[in-house]
């Protein structure tokens, strides 16, 4: 136990003081800063009125209304899309806006012409897709066309009650009864993501470590001082500690600046931004799965940096562990993006040991999550945890002391374990 | 106390590394593992230690198998290893600590054994920023540091200069002087000589040779004859039945059956008028032996 201490000591004090890690907190802090800055930086620009952020019109689009019918139909539409500067143009105009068009995505054009049958149709020029009127192309067409069954009517000499209550907007409310939230929902996610870079970043460490030991033949020395699953346990130990007061403290750091610099009213696309899917519990459980999940990915890392001899080989010696991350990442990924309208790939993720450390923070943010359900997934993860690490120390038992032509997974475990 | 290794083997496929190695040793001392390079002597010394399992054999420390909680042994491998990122007096205070010393303990022997190795003023340095022969010294401290009983070294000789190689020499005197057991493996025959009392000569994983240094080379008898003139004494050395074996700077090597023909072969010399300013009849060194056994065995 003395034992795994000191090298936990050992490799904590040295993982702390490296100059990547230093690096790496810093960049890190430094981009939280300047990512939560940003609202009062735009605030400072827009003399203090978040609604001019809001409001600022960040793309033109012309409208041209060739059959006279739908004339006024810019208002409408810029009430619809407010960060869009709508102008009237004529026919005459029609060739160098769509010239323009082509050089600037931002720009669009609105062309109301008669169609085959003589009624109005619309056509929207953009340079692509993703242009706000081609967006919208949906919205734009629907009030248009409100506007001109108004005009029609009128024509026919109906009054404007009978127009303004045939053209009602019916109120529609969404009530959502699960635990599905914005905030959550984006937290989730960002969990995922930051959950995965984590444990790559920490296993990673623990594998170059281990490497590196034996690459500059400390691990002779270590090797006869103290057992090599001491060592394993001690360095997975160092650096997952170490990883978690980095995770710990940028969490904080977030949470200060989050505090102090967000202005309380902010919105992003008209949703209010709020940490209360963060409860006490939830904290917890996200931090025990991310224990669980950097333990089983840094046992198998370890095992990567003990087979091989020299540091550039660390990356190939890497891939099968990556690649069971990389996938079981992007399972947990695509699972949270489809919200938690799938059940079974939900349950797939959570049961599954290798993707649950991911999956289960977004869980954990945004649905009713059965107490037996997390004890489940935790259970599996512990379990898979105990036989990986079983296997991973006999692998690296055998593996620290051989050097030369790399050995192969199948060699190592058939390898008898020394003493 | 007592080290017994008995009929030690490994195999690394269809290679034998070692091959039935088996010695004794009873009393504190140096005993020697001598061989070239790929002979097996690294291969011995992990499996003496318990970190390589043998195929076969067994080793024993007061008839008990050797591992890490059993003895408190100091290992120096051939193959340097020491953090390159962490500064000397740090690492050395780790490695104690992982022998179960306090951190007091482990502090203060290390700066015992900086002293004593003349690092003191590297302690609070990198280790990289130090020479080979300087980690080699940070290397030897950290072996020595938990006051070990039973202390093995790898070549310990391999790339120090002539001071350093003389400050070692010291240090494994005193460590003689302390009772210490010390296995040795080295190519410098020179060095074995010196301290060595018994010797196992290892060739492609097999044990050519091996017994007490002065009773393997007594049992060669006084077999070499230098002598140095100003005379050419090759055509008395011919008449007296003596062989060349070789032409130094410091005189001419002849081999000779003993001191009979060696006498008769002084006694023509000065009766021709040639005397010798040097005159040296002794037994093959050990690395006359080393080579004529290696050779043998090619």
């Amino acid at each position: 136990m003395k034992q795994i201490f000191s090298v936990f000591a050992f490799t904590f004090k040295n993982g702390a003081r490296q100059k990547t890690f230093i690096i790496t907190t810093v960049i890190i802090l430094a981009i939280i800063l300047v990512a939560c800055s940003v609202p009062r930086v735009l605030l400072s620009f827009t003399g203090g009125n978040i609604e001019d952020i809001v409001t600022g019109k960040f793309y033109t689009c012309y409208y041209i209304d060739e059959t006279g019918k739908l004339n006024g139909g810019e208002l409408l539409l810029a009430d619809k899309l407010t960060d869009t500067e709508f102008i009237v143009a004529t026919p005459e105009d029609k060739d160098r806006i769509i010239s323009d068009i082509a050089s600037d995505a931002k720009t669009a054009l609105i062309l109301i012409a008669n169609g085959e049958d003589g009624k109005p149709a619309i056509t929207i020029s953009a340079q692509d897709f993703l242009n706000r009127a081609a967006a919208n192309s949906g919205d734009i067409a629907s009030m248009l066309s409100k506007l001109y069954s108004t005009r029609v009517m009128e024509e026919l000499g109906i009054g404007a009650e009978i127009i303004a209550d045939a053209q009602r907007q019916i109120p529609c409310t969404v009530n959502t009864e699960g635990g599905l939230t914005p905030s959550g929902y984006a937290a989730g996610i960002l969990l995922i993501t930051l959950t995965f870079f984590a444990v790559y970043y920490y296993g990673y460490g623990v594998a170059s470590s281990v490497a590196s030991e034996k690459s500059s033949r400390v691990m002779e020395t270590l090797i006869v001082s103290a057992k090599p699953s001491y060592i394993l346990i001690g360095k997975c130990l160092g650096m997952g500690i170490l990883g978690l007061c980095q995770f710990g403290g940028i969490l904080i750091f977030t949470a200060l600046c989050w505090k102090l610099l967000i202005p309380p009213d902010f919105t992003v696309m008209g949703t209010a931004l709020s940490l209360t899917s963060f409860t006490p519990r939830s904290v917890f459980l996200i931090i025990v799965f991310f224990i669980l999940g950097y333990t089983l990915y840094a046992m198998m890392n370890a095992v990567c940096g003990a087979t091989i001899d020299k540091l550039d080989e660390l990356n190939a010696a890497m891939m099968p562990v990556m690649l069971i991350s990389m996938g079981s990442f992007y399972l947990s990924y695509f699972t949270a993006m489809m919200g938690t309208t799938y059940d079974y790939l939900v349950n797939l993720s959570m049961y599954i040991p290798f993707s649950a450390p991911f999956i289960m923070p977004f869980v954990l943010l945004n649905g009713e999550v059965a107490g037996w359900q997390i004890l489940l997934s935790a259970g599996i993860l512990v379990v898979t945890i105990v036989i990986v690490a079983a296997i991973s120390i006999r692998i690296y038992n055998a593996s620290v002391m051989h050097y030369g032509k790399r050995l192969k997974l199948t060699e190592a475990i058939k390898k008898r374990k020394s003493k | 106390m007592s080290l017994v290794v008995k009929d030690l083997t490994k195999r690394f496929g269809e290679k034998t590394a070692v091959d039935h190695l088996g010695f004794e040793m009873t009393a504190p001392g140096v005993f020697g593992l001598i061989g070239t390079n790929g002979a097996g002597k690294t291969t011995t010394i992990r499996m003496i230690l318990g970190i390589m399992r043998p195929d076969a054999g067994s080793s024993e420390w007061n008839g008990r198998a050797i591992n890490r909680d059993s003895l408190s042994f100091g290992y120096m491998p051939e193959e340097r290893g020491i953090y390159g990122k962490v500064n000397v007096l740090e690492q050395l205070v780790y490695f104690g600590m992982l022998r179960k010393m306090s951190k007091a303990d482990a502090l203060a022997s290390a700066m015992k054994w900086t002293d004593r190795l003349g690092v003191a003023e590297y302690r609070y340095m990198k280790a990289d920023k130090l020479s080979k022969g300087n980690q080699q010294k940070v290397q030897l401290a950290a072996t020595l540091i938990h006051d070990p009983q039973l202390i093995i070294l790898d070549e310990p000789f391999s790339g120090l200069d002539p001071v350093n190689t003389e400050l070692l020499r010291q240090v494994i005197g005193e460590l003689i002087d302390a009772k210490k057991y010390i296995v040795m493996s080295s190519h410098q025959m020179t060095t074995v000589e010196e301290y060595c009392e018994n010797i196992i000569l290892m060739h492609r994983g097999k044990t050519v040779l091996d017994g007490n240094l002065r009773e393997i080379k007594a049992g060669y008898g006084h077999t070499r004859l230098l002598v140095d003139t100003a005379e050419d004494t090759s055509a008395v050395a011919k008449r007296c039945g003596l062989a060349l074996r070789e032409k130094r700077a410091d005189g001419v090597e002849y081999a000779v059956t003993g001191k009979a023909q060696a006498d008769k072969f002084l006694a023509e010399l000065t009766a021709e008028g040639i005397f010798p300013t040097h005159y040296e009849l002794r037994e093959p060194s050990l690395s006359e032996i080393f080579i004529e056994k290696t050779e043998g065995g090619e």
